[in-house]
């Protein structure tokens, strides 16, 4: 009689992993750019090439819907790297946040 | 400002002698921008440990660029004089430094100023002791205009 093998029930830790961050992994946050009186249409576009590395026409898209829509979405990403896109806009004092999705 | 050159990662320009003061005076202004301003999130329910963590990290960030902005004024070697101004050299790296010093002052003055929007009528608050920081944030946006119009230029 063939040996049947038991079925092996290895702790669930994998499952753990993936349940626990899938709030960060999933791209389910929006990072904004609000408009405000004071940056320099051409310091917004400047700032978005280099945190982004968007083509200047990329940039001035964004900048444009900025300054005349009052925001714009520029990037849908994971809870850490909207974190981190908003950390980089605020370190060159823009008005950028993160919102849920 | 004039950009006289542009090689690589270094670009030299051209000011004059009350550009140069006016450039230091504006720099000595940093930091200004409060650290309440900076929100991570506009939603009502955002989470207090990443609002935290966005404050520490800019914190960390102004005493730097706090510590650089001393030690490059300090320095009165950067500029070397010429006829009636100054030549600085400047990489790529302390020019993004650089704008994003100045547009801290010009924030931070904007914010004291009341945050005037002349386009939509709101006029700065002026009073004898906030009404130099008009002059930073117009100063500011002149350095920063330049700055950027010569990285354009060296492209």
């Amino acid at each position: 009689m063939p040996a049947i093998a038991e079925p092996v029930v290895l702790p669930d830790l994998e499952q753990d992993n993936l349940t626990g961050s899938k709030d960060t992994l999933e791209p389910g946050y929006l990072v904004i750019c609000w408009n405000d009186p004071v940056n320099l249409m051409v310091y917004v576009t400047h700032v978005f090439q280099v945190i982004f590395g968007w083509p200047r026409q990329k940039a001035e898209y964004h900048m444009l819907q900025v300054h005349n829509q009052g925001k714009s979405v520029l990037t849908r990403e994971s809870l850490e790297k909207a974190e981190h896109y908003v950390h980089q806009l605020q370190h060159y004092s823009l008005h950028a946040t993160m919102e849920r999705d | 400002m004039e950009l006289l050159s542009a090689a690589g990662q270094r670009l030299v320009f051209r000011l004059s002698k009350r550009e140069k003061q006016l450039l230091c005076e504006t720099l000595k202004l940093y930091p200004l921008i409060p650290r309440s301003h900076h929100q991570l999130s506009r939603q009502a329910d955002a989470d207090a440990e990443n609002q935290a963590l966005l404050e520490e990290a800019i914190a960390a960030q102004k005493q730097t660029h706090k510590q650089q902005v001393d030690a490059w004024l300090a320095n009165q070697a950067r500029w070397a004089e010429e006829s009636g101004g100054f030549r600085l050299a400047l990489d790529r790296d302390q020019i993004e430094w650089l704008l994003q010093v100045l547009n801290d002052v010009r924030v931070g003055s904007w914010l004291i100023l009341g945050c005037p929007d002349p386009d939509a009528g709101k006029q700065p608050k002026l009073t004898p002791k906030n009404a130099h920081f008009l002059v930073a944030m117009e100063l500011c946006a002149h350095f920063q205009s330049e700055l950027l119009e010569a990285l354009d230029q060296a492209h």
